[in-house]
């Protein structure tokens, strides 16, 4: 088992230390900002999400012992239980929430080829089921292993590399006119 | 390490070997070396990765890191927690003496025969009289759990923090 690199920071955390509190939120809340992003595609959302985890961080920190898994890898999943009640209650309300892909006419420049292209990834991550898309969020964008990855969607290593191949695959077809461009 | 299984592992982890799983880099980075070809899919999936980090992530605005840090509960100061103590005491102790100041000063009103009703009667004056001891200690006590300072502290001291973490959510 490797240590826990928050341990003494959710410890001081925990003792409610102003200064270990704003070095947490500097530390951990564009982490859990951009995995909520990526999950939601919504910032509004994103930023409902983040300020209930760090509740439950607040009200957590004080009794937390270091044990198998890692306090970031606690708050990932508190992050994505948060995320999944949402995503649950968008498609009770509509199955047409999705973000639409943007219309592929003639960029200016650099700068806005990157954002068009920045709004087409995020539209495509949207689409792909969940789970796949939560597998990619996690190894590719929180730079997770396989094995704490896999622990945290409570699958087996295998199946995380199933998710994630079927996921990049379809990607991949989604995207591939941006390796032509 | 097979071609098909080196395929597989690109295109579920991408292009960049390091990012691999440790236990596959080695073996994949010698196919790469006797191979040539074993550079295509990892140069389909490092395509792949160029685009999803095109994708900037969504950022964390300072107003919500300071209404983070602001939802954050403070522990109460010791000279609070010791006022508090101490106010609580006081306030014990201006109880009894009040009553013990009452019991003398009620023998001391009433020259009729005392009655049970007059004593429910006069209580009001009683109280009176025992009021200006006791508003010190009390005042003291509402003053160190405030509003904010007594949800702080009831967070802070909540002792189902130590339990049941894992499954929160």
């Amino acid at each position: 088992m490797s240590a826990d690199p928050d341990e003494a920071l959710v410890a001081a955390v925990g003792r409610g230390e102003p200064a270990a509190i704003r070095a947490f939120v500097a530390a951990k809340a564009p982490r859990m900002m951009a995995l909520a992003g990526r999950m939601l595609g919504d910032a509004s959302e994103a930023e409902d999400v983040t300020q209930d985890l760090f509740l439950k961080v607040w009200k957590h920190a004080a009794a937390w012992r270091p044990g198998p898994a890692k306090f970031d890898t606690w708050m990932h999943r508190v992050a994505l239980n948060l995320c999944y009640d949402r995503l649950r209650r968008r498609r009770e309300i509509t199955t047409d929430a999705l973000p639409e892909r943007v219309d592929d006419g003639p960029a200016a420049d650099a700068g806005l080829i990157a954002a068009e292209t920045s709004v087409q990834v995020s539209a495509a991550l949207a689409r792909l089921p969940d789970r796949q898309r939560e597998a990619i969020v996690l190894v590719h964008y929180q730079d997770m292993t396989n094995i704490e990855a896999a622990a945290l969607m409570e699958v087996s290593v295998e199946a995380l590399e199933s998710l994630l191949s079927r996921g990049r695959r379809t990607l991949r077809d989604t995207l591939g006119y941006l390796r032509n461009a | 390490m097979t071609a098909e299984r080196f395929e597989d592992l690109a295109m579920a982890y991408g292009g960049d070997i390091r990012r691999w799983p440790a236990e596959y880099q080695t073996e994949a980075f010698a196919r790469l070396a006797a191979n040539e070809t074993a550079r295509l899919p990892l140069l389909e999936a490092g395509a792949l990765d160029t685009a999803l980090n095109a994708s900037a992530p969504m950022a964390a605005s300072g107003v919500l890191r300071e209404r983070l840090i602001a939802s954050a509960p403070r522990p109460r100061p010791v000279w609070s927690r010791a006022g508090a103590w101490m106010s609580g005491a006081g306030l014990a102790a201006a109880c009894a003496a009040g009553v013990f100041v009452g019991g003398i000063n009620s023998s001391r009103l009433f020259t009729a025969p005392v009655t049970t009703a007059s004593r429910t009667v006069t209580a009001p004056a009683v109280a009176a009289r025992v009021a200006p001891v006791s508003a010190a200690p009390v005042s003291a006590a509402t003053a160190s759990t405030s509003d904010t300072a007594n949800d702080a502290a009831s967070v802070y001291f909540n002792e189902s923090w130590f339990s049941g973490l894992e499954s929160e959510g």
